[in-house]
C-alpha cells in the first residue's frame, strides 16, 4: 500500500519493539520501496491519505489512476486506450497483466493496451514494479504493471454489501454508471461488478469539439469465492468489456469493437506452519477481438476492414518457503501460450478487393521459473536476489503468412526459440529510524513483439511510416540499476527514486529505403532493428504532508525522464518534467481538493518520428465532496471542475497533437451499502 | 512347414502392396486435360487429336498432341511432330492468313504418351471470319512420309489480356506473353515469359536478347513489392524471373524490355 502511516509509525517504534514485529514492519518498507501499489476502492472509503490522490474519484478510470503515478506516463491516440509508460518503457517493453495473467491486445496499431480491459471497479489495487523488479511475472526489462482484480468478499457479518455510483462529466457530455455488489455466506461469497460509459465528441480548451472523440465502454465482472477449508479457498473469475464506437481522433481510423473475455480459477493455501506457504495455483484463458473502423470517416482513399485477435491461456504456481536461516525463498512458474492474428482487407473503388495478413497466425510460447530469495543478513539490512530463466517460443503458423513475409526476403517457416535470462539484486538498509535506503540493480532480457517480429506493413501516423517486422530481431537487454531514499516521521514521508537503464540492442524503426510504401501518403518504410544502445535516466520524487490534525492533506510527486539512443539523439515519447501537487481539506465527511499540474516544455525530441516541441502547460482542478450517512447506507456527494481555466493544452505525448478536454465539470453521486 | 506357409503368406502380402502402389503410379495422361480437336493425316494412316489444360485463350497455351495409328487404334509414342498456328481471316471477301509464335516438341518421343508443345495466340480466333488452326505434320518412326492435318483450334480472348504486340525502334515486331503459375499466391511465385520476334507473316523466332526488368504494382494504391527477379532467358523464347505480391487484389507487372539502349514498354495486369 501507499504511504501507510502505520508502518510509519511502526519504524519509530522499530528499536523497541521485538525483532519479529520489527521484520514485518521493515517488510513493508520493502513493499513500500520496491512496489508502487496503489488501492482502488469501490465500496469503502479508504482511510489511506494517497489512495484519493490517486483514484481521484469513484468513477475515475483505470488510466485516469495510472497517469497520476509517479513513473507512469500514457501515451495518447483517443480519450481512451491510451498506452501506459513505465520509466519510458512501454509496449512489449513491459509486462502489463491482470491478476498475474498475461494477456495481449489484438490490434496492430496498439489501440487496445490491456489497461482498456479492466475498470476501477473490478481492482483490487494496481501493482507497479519498475525495472528488473518486475521480473515475477515475465521477462521484463521495464517493469510489470499488475491490475490486481478484486476478490469476493468472505463476511458473514456483512451479507450484502455494495455501491452504485452515476457521474456526469460535462467536457464530453459523457454519462458513468458503476455497480458493485458483493452477496456473502458462511463459506462462500459472489461479487459482482459492472460500469457503463459513454461519451460524446469532447469540447477542448479553444471550445471545439474534437471529432471522433467519442466512445462506449460497458465491462461487467464475477468473482465467486469459496472457502475449503480454515486455510484455503477455491476462486473463479470471468471478466468481460466490450468497447464499441472508441473515437481516435489521432489515428485516420476508430475502433468498432474491442472485445475482451477473461477467465481464470485460483487455488490458494496458506499455512504458516507448513512447508510450503502462501501457495496460489492458477490457469487461465483469455481472448481479446478488435476491429479498427473508418467508415465514420470522411474523405478516406479507401474502405478497410481491419479486424484481430488474440488468445491466449496459461498457469502458473507459486509458493514460498517455510524460512530458512536468513533465507526466505519464493518460487514461481509459468506458461503460456499467446497467438495472435490480424488481416486488413481494403476495397478500393472499381478494383477488386485487397487482402493481406498484416499480423500472420503466429503463437509465442513461454515457459518460465522464477525464483527469489530474501536474506535478513542483519537487524537493519536485506538482500534480495531474483533470478528468472524463461524458454520462449514464436513461430508463424499459417502458409499465407510465411509466403508473405518470404517476399520481404525472410524465412519464417521455422520457429525462433531463446532463452532469457534476468537477475536482479537489491539490497535495503535502515539507516535510522526516519531514513531507509533501497539500492537495486540487475540484468533483463526480453522477447521482441509480434508487431516487432512479424508485422506486415503497419502505418505508424506518429512518424507516417509503415512499419515491417524482423525476425531476426535480437532480444533487447537493459542493465537496469535504482535507486531510492525514504523519509519519514509521523507526519511527513518522502520519497526519492533516481533510475537508470543501459539498454542493449534497443529495438526501433529504421528506414528501409529499398521497400516502398503500402500506405497511400506514407513517407517511408521502416523495419524494426537493433540499435547498439540506448539510454534512460530519470528521477522520481513524492512528498505527502499531514498537518493540521490530518485535516489538511499536501501531495506532491515530480517526474522526470531522459532518453537518448545510442548517437545521443533522444528517444521518442519522453515525457517532460512533470509536477502534481494537491491540497485536500477534510473535515468529517466534507472534503475540498485543490490540484495543480505542471508540466514543462519538451525540447528534448526525436524529429525522426515525427514529434516537435511541446510547450509547457499548467492546469488546475478542484474537486469536492460530502456525504451523508444513514442509517445503513451512506450517500457521496462529489463535484468537480477539471481544467479550471479552459486551458488548451496537448501533452507530449499526445499524437497529433490534439488538443485534449477543456474545461470539465463532473458530478457524481455514489450510494454505498 | 509353418514357416513356409508364414513366408508364403508374407510374400503374398508384399506382391500386393506393390501391385497396389504400381497401380496408383499408372495415371491416365489426359488427366485434367480437355481435348480440342482432333483430324486425320491422310496418307500417313494417322490420328492426330489435340489437347490443352483448358479452352485456348489469347496469349501462351500450352498444348499436347496424341497420335495414334488410324488402323490399329494404337498410340504412337515415336514421331517427328512439327506445328504451325494459322490463323485465317475473311476480310471483305479477301482472305488472309498469318501465324503465330509456337514452341515445337523437344523430342520425337512422347513424354507419358503426349508431345508437349506450345502456341502463343496473337488474337481471338473463334468466328467464321477469324479461325485459329494447327498445322500439324507428322513423321512417323520408321516412315519416310510425312502427313499435315489442319486441326481446328477455337481461341477466345485471355482477360486481363495475357499477350502484348509491340513494335521497337528498329522496327522489331515482338510478340510478348507472360504466363503465371495459374493462381498466383501472396509471397513469391514464379515468373516466366516468353518473347518472339516477327520474321514474317508466316515465321516467328525467340527474342533471345533483351534484358527485361518487372516492376510491379497495385494501381489502387501506387505501391509496388519487394525483392522481385527480373526475368532472364532460358531457351525457345522463355524467360524466368520471380515477382513478388504482398496481398491479394488488383495487380500491374510494369515490364521494360530493354536492346542496345532502347527501351519498349508494357505491362500485364492480374486479379486473385
Amino acid at each position: 500500500m501507499c504511504y501507510s502511516f502505520q508502518f510509519v509509525m511502526a519504524i519509530i517504534l522499530v528499536l523497541s519493539t521485538s525483532t519479529a514485529m520489527a521484520q514485518t514492519q521493515q517488510d513493508s518498507v520493502i513493499r513500500e520501496l520496491s512496489l508502487k501499489e496503489i488501492e482502488i476502492h469501490s465500496t469503502r472509503k479508504s482511510k489511506q491519505p494517497r489512495t484519493t490522490f490517486y483514484q481521484s474519484s469513484m468513477l475515475a478510470s483505470t488510466e485516469d489512476i495510472l497517469a497520476r503515478v509517479e513513473g507512469v506516463n500514457l501515451i495518447r491516440r483517443g480519450p481512451i486506450g491510451m498506452e501506459p509508460v513505465l520509466r519510458g518503457f512501454s509496449a512489449g517493453q513491459i509486462n502489463v497483466v491482470i491478476d498475474g495473467m498475461r494477456i495481449f491486445g489484438a490490434c496492430t496499431d496498439k489501440m487496445d493496451p490491456v489497461t482498456i480491459y479492466t475498470e476501477p471497479v473490478n481492482l483490487k489495487s494496481i501493482d507497479i514494479k519498475y525495472g528488473g523488479d518486475g521480473i515475477g511475472m515475465g521477462a521484463t526489462i521495464g517493469g510489470t504493471l499488475n491490475l490486481k482484480l478484486a476478490d469476493a468478499l468472505i463476511d458473514s457479518n456483512a451479507r450484502f454489501r455494495g455501491s452504485l455510483a452515476s457521474g456526469y462529466y460535462s467536457a464530453a457530455t459523457a454519462v458513468q454508471n458503476a455497480v458493485v455488489m458483493n452477496y456473502s455466506e458462511k463459506k462462500w461469497a459472489i461479487r459482482f461488478s459492472g460500469v457503463y460509459r459513454k461519451g460524446g465528441d469532447y469540447t477542448d480548451g479553444r471550445n471545439k469539439k474534437v471529432d471522433f472523440s467519442q466512445y462506449g465502454k460497458v465491462n461487467t465482472s464475477v468473482s465467486g469465492k469459496y472457502l475449503l477449508n480454515k486455510n484455503s479457498t477455491i476462486k473463479a473469475d470471468f471478466l468481460l468489456d466490450d468497447g464499441w464506437n472508441i473515437g481516435f481522433p489521432a489515428l485516420p481510423m476508430d475502433v468498432g469493437y474491442a472485445k475482451a473475455r477473461i477467465a481464470s480459477v485460483t487455488y490458494e493455501r496458506n499455512n504458516s506452519s507448513e512447508f510450503l506457504q502462501e501457495l496460489e495455483a492458477k490457469i487461465y484463458t483469455n481472448s481479446v477481438r478488435h476491429a479498427m473502423d473508418d467508415t465514420q470517416r470522411p474523405a478516406i482513399a479507401m474502405h478497410m476492414d481491419m479486424p484481430g485477435q488474440s488468445h491466449t491461456m496459461g498457469a502458473f504456481l507459486q509458493f514460498r518457503l517455510q524460512k530458512m536461516g536468513i533465507h526466505a525463498i519464493r518460487v514461481k512458474s509459468d506458461f503460456y501460450y499467446n497467438s495472435v492474428h490480424a488481416d486488413m482487407t481494403m476495397y478500393p473503388k472499381d478494383a477488386a478487393p485487397m487482402f493481406m495478413l498484416t499480423w500472420p497466425k503466429n503463437h509465442q510460447m513461454v515457459t518460465g521459473l522464477f525464483v527469489e530469495d530474501e536474506m535478513y543478513l542483519s537487524n537493519n539490512s536485506r538482500l534480495g536476489l531474483k533470478l528468472r530463466i524463461e524458454a520462449a517460443n514464436a513461430k508463424v503458423t499459417d502458409e499465407m503468412g510465411q509466403d508473405q513475409f518470404s517476399v520481404l526476403g525472410y524465412d519464417v517457416h521455422g520457429p525462433v526459440n531463446r532463452i532469457l535470462k534476468n537477475a536482479n539484486i537489491s539490497y535495503t538498509r535502515f539507516l535510522s529510524s526516519m531514513f531507509t535506503v533501497y539500492l537495486s540493480t540487475g540484468f533483463n532480457e526480453r522477447f521482441p513483439t509480434t508487431s516487432e517480429r512479424y508485422g506486415f506493413y503497419l502505418f505508424n501516423q506518429m512518424d507516417n511510416h509503415d512499419y515491417v517486422g524482423n525476425p531476426l530481431l535480437k532480444n533487447e537487454q537493459a542493465w537496469n540499476t535504482e535507486f531510492n531514499l525514504l523519509c519519514a516521521t509521523k507526519d511527513w514521508s518522502w520519497k526519492l527514486s533516481a533510475f537508470s537503464s543501459r539498454v542493449a540492442h534497443y529495438i526501433m524503426g529504421r528506414t528501409q529505403p529499398d521497400l516502398s510504401v503500402m500506405t497511400t501518403g506514407a513517407s517511408g518504410v521502416r523495419s524494426y532493428e537493433n540499435i547498439p544502445s540506448a539510454r534512460l535516466f530519470g528521477a522520481e520524487s513524492s512528498f505527502n504532508y499531514q498537518l493540521l490534525n490530518r485535516h489538511l492533506t499536501f501531495n506532491n510527486t515530480w517526474k522526470w525522464l531522459r532518453g537518448k539512443d545510442n548517437e545521443n539523439t533522444p528517444l521518442p515519447l519522453i515525457s517532460p518534467l512533470k509536477i502534481m501537487t494537491s491540497v485536500r481539506f477534510k473535515h468529517r465527511t466534507l472534503f475540498f481538493q485543490v490540484e495543480n499540474e505542471i508540466s514543462s516544455k519538451q525540447s528534448e525530441i526525436n524529429v525522426d518520428f515525427g514529434e516537435g516541441v511541446s510547450p509547457a502547460y499548467t492546469l488546475f482542478h478542484i474537486r469536492t465532496g460530502y456525504g451523508i450517512v444513514m442509517k445503513r447506507h451512506k450517500l457521496d456527494f462529489s463535484l468537480g471542475i477539471e481544467n479550471l481555466l479552459n486551458k488548451a493544452y496537448a501533452d507530449h505525448l499526445d499524437w497529433g497533437t490534439t488538443l485534449r478536454p477543456g474545461r470539465n465539470i463532473y458530478g457524481l453521486l455514489t450510494l454505498k451499502f | 512347414m509353418k514357416k513356409l506357409y508364414a513366408f508364403v503368406f508374407l510374400l503374398a502380402i508384399l506382391t500386393a502392396c506393390k501391385k497396389d502402389v504400381d497401380n496408383e503410379n499408372i495415371t491416365d495422361p489426359k488427366e485434367g486435360l480437355k481435348k480440342i480437336s482432333e483430324a486425320y493425316a491422310p496418307g500417313i494412316s494417322t490420328k492426330i487429336e489435340l489437347w490443352a489444360k483448358s479452352s485456348l485463350t489469347t496469349g501462351y497455351n500450352q498444348l499436347f498432341v496424341a497420335l495414334y495409328d488410324s488402323v490399329s487404334n494404337q498410340t504412337i509414342t515415336k514421331a517427328e511432330v512439327k506445328v504451325l498456328p494459322v490463323m485465317d481471316m475473311e476480310m471483305n471477301g479477301m482472305h488472309m492468313s498469318h501465324s503465330a509464335p509456337s514452341v515445337q516438341p523437344e523430342s520425337d518421343r512422347a513424354e507419358n504418351t503426349l508431345f508437349p508443345l506450345a502456341a502463343v495466340f496473337t488474337m481471338p480466333g473463334n468466328t467464321d471470319q477469324n479461325k485459329w488452326s494447327l498445322e500439324v505434320t507428322i513423321k512417323r518412326d520408321g516412315q519416310n512420309k510425312t502427313g499435315t492435318a489442319r486441326l481446328a483450334a477455337e481461341v477466345g480472348s485471355s482477360s486481363p489480356e495475357r499477350v502484348k504486340m509491340l513494335t521497337t525502334a528498329e522496327g522489331d515486331k515482338l510478340v510478348v506473353a507472360y504466363f503465371f503459375p495459374i493462381h498466383p499466391k501472396i509471397g513469391i511465385n514464379e515468373l516466366e515469359m516468353i518473347i518472339y520476334r516477327q520474321q514474317d507473316k508466316m515465321s516467328f523466332l525467340p527474342a533471345d536478347n533483351y534484358l527485361l526488368t518487372i516492376t510491379p504494382e497495385m494501381p489502387a494504391m501506387g505501391h509496388g513489392s519487394p525483392n522481385n527477379v527480373n526475368p532472364v532467358y532460358t531457351k525457345n523464347g522463355y524467360y524466368k524471373g520471380k515477382v513478388n505480391f504482398t496481398m491479394t487484389g488488383d495487380w500491374r507487372i510494369n515490364l521494360d524490355l530493354a536492346k542496345a539502349g532502347q527501351k519498349n514498354t508494357t505491362f500485364f495486369d492480374l486479379t486473385f
